[in-house]
């Protein structure tokens, strides 16, 4: 878990941003659900994780 | 705790990517950034904003972090920190105000075997402690033992020597009281023993001792338990 983290923050995805919408989600808010597609084709639902324990949400701006 | 991390790419290149660095969690892909776009925020070349997010078990959002520049990306580091002190888990000098487990308080129960007067007994106790610092915790504790000491009624001090990442701690515990029926008369006991956090709020403990009651019972111990840890600060 450690290493995963630093690996992507030692990734360098980011790179220059344009004009942003902020984010509508608050702290100490519940976490909108969501299901999303992983790179093996299998949906990832944030329901299940949470079943399992807390979740980290890591945001990048993807492979290039 | 599961990680995942989002993206715009479709999950062809996520697995391309994923196998590059050897990435083992997932990746999840959000291809109109419908999801980005509510927890990170997105620019207006449709690309969604670097940024982190904690959740704890409830469903909860504890954490938010997101990049407003190329150098603003939380450091690895002060992401660890962030997620010791949000959920609560231990870690090297990054838990503070009360999340870490060496810093909560404890509600014990062991249980063991001894020796009194040469034959071999049962033991248990019941103690609830509080921490004063790292190195200190205080509080109350009931005794048990069928013999010669049905009931001891005890204050406790345990001084430990934290190790571990201050997820576990080395520990010389003394006690002393009053046992109010049959070996009747003033109590005390040392025991040394090592306590380790399995989770920011169970942790385990191993313990061996002395004890000693009115009219010079002597007795030796060993004792296994576990402790729910409550966060006091």
């Amino acid at each position: 878990m450690r290493f995963a983290v630093a690996a992507l923050a030692a990734s360098g995805c980011v790179t220059g941003l344009h004009v942003t919408t902020p984010a509508s989600v608050a702290d100490g808010a519940q976490a909108p659900a969501f299901a999303l597609p992983d790179q093996t084709g299998h949906t990832v639902a944030l329901a299940d994780e949470l079943q399992r324990g807390p979740v980290v949400l890591v945001f990048y701006r993807g492979y290039w | 705790m599961s990680l995942l991390a989002i993206s715009g790419d479709d999950p062809d290149d996520s697995k391309a990517f994923a196998e590059r660095l050897g990435i083992w969690f997932p990746l999840l892909s959000d291809r109109d950034l419908s999801v980005s776009r509510v927890y990170a925020g997105a620019t207006s070349d449709a690309n969604a904003l670097p940024g982190v997010t904690v959740i704890d078990r409830s469903g909860r959002v504890v954490f938010r972090q997101v990049a407003s520049s190329k150098d603003d990306r939380i450091t690895a580091p002060a992401l660890l920190a962030a997620v010791d002190q949000s959920l609560g888990t231990h870690g090297p000098d990054a838990a503070t105000g009360g999340y870490a487990a060496i810093d909560r308080a404890q509600i014990r129960l062991d249980a063991g075997g001894g020796i009194v007067h040469t034959e071999g007994t049962g033991v248990a106790s019941l103690a609830g402690l509080f921490p004063l610092g790292h190195y200190l915790l205080v509080g109350p504790r009931l005794g048990f033992e069928p013999r010669e000491a049905p009931l001891d009624v005890d204050l406790e001090v345990v001084l430990r020597a934290p190790i571990w990442a201050n997820a576990a701690a080395i520990e010389l515990g003394l006690a002393g009281g009053y046992t109010p029926w049959n070996d009747r008369g003033p109590n005390g006991a040392a025991q040394a023993g090592l306590w380790f956090a399995v989770s920011p709020t169970w942790s385990v403990q191993l313990d061996a001792g002395v004890a000693l009651h009115a009219h010079d019972t002597l007795g030796a111990f060993a004792t296994v338990g576990i402790a729910r840890l409550f966060r006091v600060r």
